[in-house]
This record gives structure tokens, C-alpha cells and sequence, in this order.
């Protein structure tokens, strides 16, 4: 286990914070899609359950070098993917919220809990594109790839 | 892995990250845009169907609907008009002590509250506006031009200043609405202490309201108020900084400065008015206008210098302590009681097995259904009309009259502190007399109609109009009490406004009521209207207060008031009586409204549809609750808050019981197939009908203005709906948003339909809106600008003036022809339950009578230039805060005689065709898939026209359930389905699928709209000789092409990250052998 760790590099670390972010994303977005009136009917399950697929796929692809590099794209690729559909079972909160005029008072009168997960989400997926381009693994001595 | 195989894999990975950005927001983007188009298309005014004509075609005239104005400018100008009318007849005058008004011409005066440089000109949401429109007058310009000088160093002061003392602390959708006005301290003394503009100090009290929210009240609406600036948390009372400045005014008249001190209520929801005979305030003259629209400033300038008398009465009781009215105990969101109080949710039942459901278990009944249809039940909220009837002054004047006469159960009920000013109250700056008053009988249409009439005298040495108001008292029987049948001791029965009369003057004037209008609803014994025997007395009186004193004195000449310091109140010879010798439970039982109009073929029995609307059904789900009733008022009168701030706690909390949830899951499951036979589909009998052909029939002449209809049950009808397809009915109810769907098989234009209880909704509609609009197709040189805000409704309704309201409803209908906007989302007709109501300023009046016969007068107006409206909503959306989702009980009668009354009125005196059904729930069933839609607003009330829901994707109910129970099309078009312009609840539906019932439905709807827009001015122009072609917007076009180009690139772009990643691991399979071989031989050679 040590030697395990030992040889990981800066990017598997940065998988794990993405990975405990897109889960503390997923609670954020269960919690206020259950307690807030305005986004009750706005909660989509899929979006709810796609970002634990996520953590899981890039957690087992981060753990064997065959697969290590493709960790971080199937990570940004499944987040992406929960996004979106976060995406289409929110949009009409949006709607309503600038029913009459997008201007400054309905910003500031946007739901916490839609403002908390839509910036989760935006920070998880440049984190997820960033890890696409970063190693697991330490580099190894001259041979090893 | 060579450097090859690594750029490979880079570069793959970077079009794995562009290409499924750009697929997911194309896609998805698109997805959305699709699902959205109408609102897209009519946001950007794009045409989506035109009336051609055919090449060759005789040119015949095709305007069924013409306008009697020449241009923009003039009906602008015919509506600022009918602004300055509507206000000059509505705004009221409730105090004016010592003839403090008239103020005269050259009056000097000064105008206090932040509220004067920013007054209420309307409320917000889907029929109101955020700011002041370009069109609106302010009240320092209207005050000069009625001749008075305004303080401006003061008018300066606030101007400047306003900014610091922000009134709305959020968005416009369900905003927040604080006071927050400028204290007495705060006002600089040169410019509040300035004798020069000493004629009179005038306050203007503003409040503001809107959709999406209820105003705060003492029951907590836990609103964020941002200046903590509400007394108790109440909004509707004085703040301190109001309280400060009435005193600090009260102190200068004291000293001089100022000679009186005038209140202006300027607020579509009244103020309580404790503060109006305070002395600490020195209250001289109090005055109620409403919301001013436009230009409805200059109505009340001109009655303030006297130019114009008042002649206004009010629409609504104005109470002295808004905590005194019942209705408030079970209003706000408090009201909607969460069913489990620990975790504030309502989540669970235990059934009789023990077990646990919970209402998300019910959502999962249908597999499939959209996320959002589920997230709707999650989080409900229930509201008990526990009041009943008594309502406003059905309650007030009841238990007034009940503690005069001694009733047992009445109660300590001081109807003096409890009421400030009742309904129909109203000062003029003359005074009338009445005497002659007579009735008779007479039969009219096989129908006994009671006429009366009553001579008016302007006793007083100014012109003025008078308000005369009908009053009828039922008998209160004990039969009423055995049946749960409650009666308020007088209820306003008909009404008429004099011309104006010069003093001295006189003119008689005459009303009628018909015999059925005397008839009450008996949902216990009888299950249906019954004339009941006993004494009914007849009255006109100046208010309802009035009314029930003239009733008094007629019933007991000796009676007296004493306890409350009144004498010689009641006038014996303006009351009449008739009595009816015995109970008839049969003539009013049945309804020919339905067979008279067509769209049945026999006569409807009238009897209990209510009955799961009303709590007390289920067994267990409230625990000893009472309705309000008259024959024990200190038993069932639970006020929520006393005086001291405590609050009682009465609302009526909601249990959910086994029979409940299954009811609820009864509504909410799609129906299954019932096998049964399927219209006919497809087919054309010979002649290929368009749907003009089933406007008239033609009488040989060219006006096509005067044409006789084609009625409902023409077999012309079966017909035309034979021809449409089965893809053509699903796609055409599929799509209601603010529109109806052109179909171009029968030359069916679209129509648009919009938003407006009061007027076409300006913020969103100028003149040039829509294509199909005079404006647009004459090239109107005006046609940018935007349509008029009227006064909030409470004001209309406040004239009781039926041939006023007439010719507004004609202006509407002018509007419609010049914008292009066929139907209207309005009348607002809910109650003005409570007077905390977020969105009171779109409906009319606490009083069914008086909202239903303004409505009704407005719909015919508007009908004379082919405009037709929605009625709305129905039923019982009287509270804004968690309409969505909650769910309201009353009881039948309440029901009937109260929520329904003002929609049978304008269905059956006005001819109102449509109906926006409601939001929130009626029992556990939403408002749009109950059977009253069918069997009560169509085969009692005979309505012929369709149901649109509200917002589809507010409503909190099954769709297919809704068009059997009667709402045909879907205020949206929730396509997520896949399925072309297919709405999601129709997803499982299919010629084949079995679902008979559901696709008759379906083409009773097509028949009710197809009716209802076929003689409406949407069909100017449309002639046998033009065509409707449909068009596809070129951006539709765009938005698949791009998304399925898009869909090709990913496609790309996941083969080569495929291959990139089969190389990359067949890479490291092969470094891995080798790396073992190497081992292996260096093993080998130590």
C-alpha cells in the first residue's frame, strides 16, 4: 500500500479531491433539491446518481496502469454527462426565476442551493479537464512510459 | 508508449473533451430549444402560420371583427380615457371630515410618503409590470393639471432620496414588497414644515403585490423583510416610519401649518384602517384608489380639487384590524399545514397494515413519468377554507345582525371595532335620497323574475352620481341548521349607477332578480338548489351595513342598536318582503343552459360534485374541526392572533389518510385502455370542410358582421372533425402555450392568446407584437408602443357601473384587433379571500356577485370585437405563496355559492367561453382533471368553450386525467418525450392503443376550441378564398441540422479516443511482456 501510494503523482491526488468535490456537489444538490420548495420539482434522480458512476469508473481505472490515464477523462466524461442533465431538469427554475427580466434583484434572488450546485458543477469539470491531461503515476526511471 | 502513440492519445483526449462539450450543450441546448419553440417564436415574433389568399380568389370581405377606431393613437387614447373613467368612478371616498375635500382648484399642497413619487400603478407577475411604463403619469403632473400647486422642495426631497428607501427587497416572480418609507426625521424640516403648500398635507399609502406571493401578515409568511420596517410583520397596517409621519403631520396641523390632513389608500389591497379615526393621527380625509395604471393619476387629482365627485363604492369591507377577520386564521403559507410537523415534509401514512408509504412511493406509480411530475408531490401543502360562506361582509354583517337579535352563540362581537368601513360604502361630495320603492312580479323567459325600482334625489348642491345596491336576506331556518346550510343575513342581489344628477334632481331607477337567484344549496338533504320556504326581504341600502339595518328595523320596529351607541338607524319603507309558502326542491334542480346553448341534448340534473373537496369527507384527516357557522359563532370563530400579538393558532392542520393517498394516486396514474371504439379519423364524406365553413350561415348579404352561427351540434361539426388525423389532434393539444395550434388541412389559423387580467399585458405586448395585429398590417406608425395599464380590478369592480364596465370590455377588445392578441388569460375572477392576497389587483371583489357581473359585462364588451377571454382560475386560486402544490378543501355550498358564483355568471350573462383551470389542487385532485370542469361549468353553466390549464409545468396533476375531466389544452408544450410535436402525457397514446375514452376526449376538446376560435377575430381575413399555410421557422430547421451534425462529430471524435485507447492499452500490454521477458532473461543469465 505505501509503495502504492509512493508511486502516485500529483494528478490520482487531484482525481481524489475531484471525486470527494463531486461527491459533496452530489449532497449539495440532494439537500437542496428536497428542502427548497422553489427546486423540488426541479430534482432529477439520473443527475443524482450519474457523478457516484463517475467517482467509481475513474476510481478503478485510476488503480491499474493499463487504464490509469483514461481516469481523468471518463471522470470529466460522466460529470459532464450529470451536468447536462442537471442542465435540463433545472433550466425551467431559470425560466420562472427571469420570468420577468433578467436584471440584478433576480440574480440575487436565485436559490442558494441551485447556485451551490451549478458552481460545484462548473468547478468539478474544469478540474475533470484538467486531470485528462495529468499523469496517475509518477514517471518512472528511463524505459518505463 | 512511443511518441507517436502519445501525441495520438493527447490529442484524442483533447477532441473527447471539445467534442462532447460541444455535443452536450448542442444537443441538450437543442433539446430545449425544441421543447420550448412556441415560447421561442413568440418571444421573437416569429411567424409560425399566414393567411394567404388564393391567386384568382374574388376578393370578399372576411372581417368578421371590425374596429371602430382609425389608428394606435386613438385607441391609446380611448384607453387612457377609459383609465381616467374607470378611476373617476372607482376610487372611493370613505372619510371626509368636516368637508375637508373637495380641496378646490389652486389648492396648495404637499405630498408625503416615498410612495408620492413612486405610487403603485400595478401589481407584478404574468398581468403586471415591475417599473412604471413610459405611459405613466405621476402625481405632481396630474395635481397641477388639475389646477394645484405641489410643495416641490418636498416632491424634490423624495425624489433624490428614493433610491435609499427601496420597497421591493427581490425579483419580480414572487417578490417581496416592504414599506420601508422615509421616517419624519429623516424629511428635511424647510421642506416638511412649509406653510405655503398648507392646503393640505397628503400621504400617499402605498402597497404593492404580485403573482407568485402573498403579502406579509402577522401569520408569519416569513418573508425576508430587509428593513424589519412592518408593524408585527404586518403589511398591511402602518409601519413606524408611516405612524411618524402622520403624527409629525398631526402636530402641524396642530400648529397650523397644514389645514387638513388627507390619507390617499393607494393600494389594490386595503390597509386595515385602525388609523383612520385615531386621533393621534388627525386623519381628516381618507380616500382608496386602488393601483393607478397609466393615467388614473389625473382621475384622482381631479377629485381631490373637485373637479369630479366621487361615486365609488367599495368592493371589499375594509376592516379595522385585518386579525378580526376569520378567513385570515387559515391563509398564508402557515395555512398550508405539512402533514408531519418533525421533519416538515409531507412524507408519510400509515396505512392499516402498518406500513409506510410515502407520496414519493406514489410518484413512481408511473414509470417514466418526467422527473418534475414526481418532484411536484414531494413537498405539499393543504389550506382549509374553514370560514365557509362568511366572507368578507357575509361574515361581518351576519354576526351583526345575529348579536343585534340576540342569537344564541353569538358571541362578543363588537362589529364597530372589527369593521372600519363595510362593503359598498362610499361618500360623494353631495348627498341622494331614496324613496318609492317598489316590486313586483312578473315571468320573463318561463322564469319568475322579482323587478324593483327606487327613485333617487340629489339632495346636496353638487352633481354626483349614487350607487344603488339590491340587498336580499334569506331565511335562516332551522332545517338550515339540521343541513349544515349557512345563509349571511343580506347578500348584494343586483345593482345600477344613476346618470349624474344636477341637485335636485331625480331619476328612477330600476333592478331585477330572478327567482333563482333566491335559491340556496342544499349538499346535505337535497344535494341540489333549493327555494326554501320562509321570509325573504328585499332592500336597497347605500352599503351592505345599511342593508342589514333596514332589514332590522323592518323586522322589529323597536329595535335599536344600543349596545353599540347607534339609534335611529333602518329605513322600514325601503325594505319589501316576499314569502314563499313552501320548500321547492325540484325547479332548480335541473339546468337548460347546456341544451339552450348546444352542446347537450337534454336538460342536466344538478347535484353534489364536490364532495371530496370538502375535508370533513375523509374520515380522520382532521381532528374536530368545525366549518364556521352561524348558529354558533363563539364555537367555531377562531381568530388566528389577538390584538396583543398572541397568536391562537387556529388553522386547521390536514391529516393524510389511506383514502386520501389513494385518491390521489387515482388522479395522478394514466388511465388504462378501455378498449372502446376511437373517433373516426382521417376521412373526408364528399365535401372538404375548412373551418370557416363552420362559422355562419350565409344570409346573402355582404356583411359578414351580422351572420347568424353555426351552432355546436351542427353535424357539419362531426364532419370537420372526421377529417383531422389522428397525428393532427395530438399534435394540436399538445401545444397551448399562450396560443392556440394552426391546423392548415381545415385553414385554421394560430391564434395567440395572452396574459391580462387587467388589460393585455403591457410589459411584454406593444401594439406590433404579433403579425396578425391592425397595427402591424396597416403599418401603424405608433405601433411600438406598449398597451395601457389599467386600475387594479378592485377599482373596476368599485365603479358598479355595468355600462361602463361594457365599454371598457369593447376598448379591451380594440386592443385585441389592433395587437393581434385573439384571447385573453383573464378575467381574474378568484376571490378577494383574504385581504393579503398576492395577486388581489387581478381579481375583482370579496363579493361573488359583483365580480361575476363586472366580469360578465367586460367579457361582452370584449366578445362585440371577437376577443374572448379565459376566465380564471378555475377554482379557488385566492392565495399565490405554495399555490403550486397546495391543495384547498371547502365544502359544497361554499363552493357553489361563493368560488363558482362569479364563473356562472360570466358564463351565462357575459357569455364567457373560457376557463384557465387552477393550480393548486381542489381536495387531493388538481383543479384541472376534476369532473366540474364537465359537469358543472359546461352542463349547468353551459359554457362552450375550452379549459386551458395554468403553467403545465406548475400544475400539479396527470394531463390525460385532465382532458377527461374537461381541460382540453396544456398552458406548455413538454416535449421530452422524442415523440414530434407530441406533448410527454401523450406518450403512450396511439390509434391502436386502446385508449377510447381518452381519443373522444381528445376531440371534444378539438371541437371546443375549434368553436370557440372560429368565431373570434382570429378568423379576420380567413375566407374560403385564403388559405393557412404553416410554416417552420428557419431556426428549427438550424437546431437539428447543428445538433445532428454535432451528433456525426462525437461520433468522430469517440473512434478516435476508441482507438487511441485500444492502442494505449495494447501498449502497455506489450511494455508489461516485454518488461517480463527482460526479467525473465536477466533471471536466467544470474
Amino acid at each position: 500500500m505505501r509503495k502504492f501510494f509512493k508511486t502516485r503523482a500529483v494528478g490520482f491526488y487531484l482525481l481524489i479531491a475531484a471525486a470527494l468535490l463531486a461527491l459533496a456537489a452530489d449532497f449539495v444538490y440532494f439537500h437542496f433539491y428536497h428542502s427548497d420548495a422553489q427546486l423540488v420539482r426541479y430534482y432529477t434522480a439520473s443527475a443524482f446518481a450519474v457523478p457516484f458512476i463517475a467517482v467509481a469508473a475513474s476510481a478503478v481505472l485510476a488503480l491499474f496502469r493499463v487504464t490509469e490515464r483514461w481516469a481523468g477523462l471518463v471522470f470529466f466524461g460522466l460529470e459532464l454527462c450529470a451536468f447536462m442533465l442537471f442542465v435540463n431538469g433545472t433550466y425551467m427554475y431559470l425560466s420562472s426565476a427571469f420570468y420577468s427580466g433578467f436584471n440584478m434583484d433576480a440574480v440575487l434572488a436565485l436559490s442558494p442551493g441551485f447556485l451551490a450546485t451549478a458552481v460545484l458543477y462548473v468547478v468539478i469539470l474544469i478540474a475533470g479537464a484538467v486531470l485528462t491531461f495529468m499523469r496517475m503515476r509518477k514517471k518512472e526511471r528511463k524505459g518505463e512510459n | 508508449m512511443g511518441k507517436g502513440l502519445k501525441r495520438f492519445v493527447l490529442a484524442a483526449k483533447i477532441v473527447a473533451i471539445v467534442v462532447s462539450l460541444c455535443f452536450g450543450i448542442i444537443s441538450v441546448g437543442g433539446s430545449i430549444m425544441i421543447a420550448n419553440e412556441a415560447a421561442i417564436n413568440r418571444f421573437f415574433n416569429i411567424e409560425t402560420s399566414r393567411i394567404e389568399e388564393i391567386e384568382g380568389a374574388e376578393n370578399i370581405d372576411s372581417y368578421y371583427y371590425k374596429s371602430s377606431l382609425q389608428s394606435v393613437a386613438a385607441v391609446r387614447a380611448n384607453a387612457q380615457a377609459y383609465v381616467e373613467a374607470i378611476m373617476e368612478e372607482g376610487a372611493t371616498l370613505v372619510k371626509n371630515e368636516d368637508e375637508a375635500l373637495p380641496l378646490g382648484e389652486g389648492a396648495k399642497v404637499s405630498l408625503f410618503s416615498v410612495s408620492s413619487v413612486e405610487p403603485a400603478m400595478t401589481g407584478t407577475g404574468s398581468s403586471g409590470n415591475d417599473n412604471l411604463s413610459p405611459s405613466f403619469v405621476d402625481l405632481k403632473t396630474a395635481f397641477e393639471d388639475a389646477g394645484m400647486s405641489v410643495n416641490d422642495a418636498l416632491w424634490n426631497w423624495y425624489v433624490s432620496n428614493k433610491g435609499a428607501y427601496l420597497r421591493k427587497a427581490s425579483g419580480t416572480w414572487g417578490a417581496y414588497f416592504t414599506i420601508n418609507d422615509a421616517a419624519w426625521n429623516n424629511i428635511p424640516e424647510a421642506a416638511k414644515n412649509n406653510g405655503s403648500y398648507g392646503d393640505a398635507a397628503i400621504f400617499i399609502l402605498s402597497r404593492r403585490s404580485g403573482e407568485g406571493r402573498d403579502m406579509a401578515s402577522y401569520y408569519g409568511n416569513k418573508l425576508v423583510n430587509k428593513t424589519n420596517d412592518m408593524t408585527n410583520g404586518n403589511y398591511l397596517a402602518l409601519s413606524p416610519n408611516e405612524i411618524s409621519v402622520l403624527k409629525g403631520l398631526k402636530e402641524l396641523k396642530d400648529a397650523g401649518v397644514y389645514r387638513r390632513i388627507v390619507v390617499v389608500m393607494n393600494s389594490a389591497n386595503p390597509v386595515q384602517c385602525d388609523f383612520a379615526d385615531d386621533p393621534a393621527y388627525g386623519v381628516d380625509a381618507l380616500l382608496w384608489c386602488g393601483t393607478l395604471g397609466d393615467t388614473g393619476a389625473y382621475a384622482v387629482a381631479n377629485l381631490l380639487a373637485g373637479k369630479k365627485n366621487f361615486s365609488g363604492r367599495l368592493s371589499d369591507t375594509f376592516w379595522k384590524y385585518h386579525y378580526k377577520n376569520p378567513v385570515n386564521a387559515n391563509f398564508g403559507p402557515d395555512a398550508y399545514h405539512l402533514i408531519n410537523q418533525t421533519t416538515g415534509s409531507f412524507s408519510s401514512v400509515e396505512t392499516s397494515e402498518g406500513v409506510q408509504k410515502t407520496w414519493t412511493s406514489l410518484a413512481k406509480t408511473n414509470a417514466g413519468d418526467s422527473q418534475q411530475k414526481q418532484n411536484m408531490m414531494a413537498n405539499s401543502r393543504s389550506t382549509v377554507y374553514a370560514e365557509g360562506i362568511y366572507v368578507g361582509y357575509r361574515y361581518t354583517e351576519t354576526r351583526y345582525e345575529d348579536v343585534v337579535t340576540g342569537r344564541s352563540g353569538a358571541g362578543d362581537f363588537d362589529y364597530y371595532d372589527t369593521v372600519s368601513y363595510p362593503f359598498g360604502y362610499g361618500l360623494s361630495y353631495t348627498k341622494f335620497s331614496y324613496s318609492d320603492f317598489t316590486m313586483s312580479r312578473a315571468q320573463q323567459d318561463g322564469e319568475t323574475v322579482y323587478r324593483f325600482s327606487v327613485k333617487v334625489t340629489n339632495t346636496g348642491d353638487r352633481a354626483g352620481k349614487e350607487v344603488v345596491q339590491l340587498y336580499l336576506q334569506k331565511p335562516y331556518t332551522q332545517y338550515d341548521i339540521t343541513n349544515g346550510i349557512e345563509k349571511a343575513a343580506v347578500e348584494l342581489v343586483d345593482f345600477t349607477k344613476t346618470k349624474e344628477l344636477e341637485p335636485g334632481k331625480s331619476e328612477t331607477v330600476t333592478m331585477s332578480v330572478k327567482e333563482g337567484d333566491l335559491a340556496c344549496y342544499d349538499a346535505s338533504a337535497a344535494k341540489t338548489y333549493i327555494l326554501e320556504r320562509g321570509d325573504y326581504f328585499f332592500t336597497v341600502g347605500k352599503d351592505a351595513h345599511d342593508a342589514v339595518n333596514n332589514i332590522l328595523k323592518y323586522k322589529d320596529a323597536s329595535c335599536e342598536t344600543e349596545a353599540f351607541g347607534n339609534t335611529g338607524f333602518g329605513k322600514r319603507d325601503l325594505v319589501k318582503a316576499q314569502t314563499i309558502s313552501d320548500t321547492d326542491d325540484k325547479t332548480y334542480s335541473v339546468s337548460r343552459k347546456a341544451l339552450e346553448n348546444h352542446i347537450s341534448d337534454r336538460e342536466t340534473e344538478i347535484t353534489n360534485q364536490f364532495e371530496k373537496a370538502d375535508i370533513l369527507y375523509y374520515d380522520g384527516a382532521t381532528n374536530g374541526f368545525e366549518y364556521v357557522t352561524r348558529s354558533d359563532w363563539e364555537g367555531t370563530v377562531k381568530l388566528g392572533f389577538d390584538g396583543e400579538g398572541k397568536c391562537l393558532y387556529n388553522q386547521v392542520a390536514v391529516t393524510v389518510t389511506e383514502e386520501m393517498f389513494e385518491d390521489r394516486k387515482a388522479a395522478m396514474t394514466d388511465p388504462e385502455p378501455d378498449n372502446t371504439a376511437y373517433p373516426t379519423y382521417g376521412t373526408e364524406n364528399g365535401t372538404h370542410y375548412n373551418l370557416i365553413d363552420l362559422r355562419a350561415y350565409t344570409d346573402g348579404d355582404a356583411d359578414p358582421t351580422n351572420d347568424k352561427w353555426i351552432p355546436y351540434d351542427d353535424p357539419m361539426w362531426d364532419r370537420l372533425l372526421d377529417q383531422l388525423t389522428w397525428a393532427e389532434t395530438k399534435e394540436f393539444l399538445s401545444n397551448g402555450w399562450r396560443l392556440t395550434m394552426p391546423i392548415s388541412s381545415i385553414n385554421k389559423p394560430q391564434t395567440i392568446d395572452y396574459n391580462g387580467s387587467v388589460g393585455i399585458v403591457s410589459t411584454y405586448n406593444s401594439y406590433s407584437s404579433i403579425n396578425n395585429g391592425l397595427a402591424k398590417k396597416t403599418s401603424d406608425p405608433d405601433a411600438s408602443q406598449r398597451i395601457t395599464f389599467y386600475p387594479c380590478n378592485g377599482v373596476s369592480a368599485s365603479t358598479f357601473n355595468k355600462e361602463l364596465m361594457e365599454w371598457y370590455g369593447k376598448e379591451w377588445g380594440e386592443e385585441s384587433l389592433w395587437s393581434g392578441v385573439n384571447g385573453l388569460y383573464g378575467m381574474g375572477i378568484n376571490l378577494h379571500r383574504s385581504p393579503y392576497g398576492g395577486r388581489n389587483f387581478e381579481y375583482f371583489s370579496e363579493d361573488p356577485f359583483l365580480m361575476g357581473t363586472i366580469a360578465a359585462q367586460i367579457t361582452k364588451g370584449a366578445a362585440t370585437r371577437g376577443h374572448y377571454m379565459y376566465l380564471k382560475h378555475a377554482i379557488m386560486n385566492d392565495q399565490e405563496t405554495y399555490r403550486i402544490g397546495g391543495y384547498v378543501w371547502a365544502n359544497e355550498q361554499t363552493i357553489r355559492e361563493i368560488y363558482l358564483k362569479p364563473f356562472r355568471i360570466a358564463i351565462e350573462e357575459g357569455g364567457a367561453s373560457n376557463i384557465m383551470t387552477a393550480e393548486p389542487a381542489l381536495g387531493v385532485n388538481w383543479a384541472g382533471s376534476q369532473g366540474y370542469i364537465n359537469n358543472v361549468l359546461r352542463a349547468e353553466y353551459g359554457m362552450t368553450g375550452f379549459a386551458v390549464s395554468d403553467y403545465l409545468r406548475d400544475t400539479d396533476g396527470n394531463y390525460v386525467q385532465g382532458l377527461l375531466g374537461g381541460n382540453d389544452l396544456p398552458d406548455g408544450t413538454f416535449n421530452s418525450s422524442g415523440q414530434e410535436n407530441t406533448i410527454d402525457a401523450f406518450k403512450n397514446l396511439t390509434e391502436t392503443s386502446g385508449h377510447g375514452e381518452v381519443a373522444r376526449a381528445m376531440r371534444d376538446a378539438t371541437h371546443r376550441i375549434l368553436y370557440t376560435v372560429v368565431h373570434s377575430n382570429a378568423m379576420n381575413g380567413v375566407s374560403a378564398n385564403t388559405r393557412v399555410i404553416v410554416l417552420t421557422p428557419a431556426w428549427i430547421g438550424a437546431v437539428q441540422n447543428a445538433t445532428e451534425a454535432v451528433k456525426w462529430v462525437f461520433i468522430a471524435g469517440m473512434v478516435m479516443l476508441g482507438a487511441a485507447v485500444v492502442c494505449s492499452v495494447l501498449s502497455e500490454i506489450r511494455n508489461k511482456n516485454k518488461g517480463k521477458e527482460k526479467k525473465g532473461k536477466e533471471e536466467s543469465k544470474s
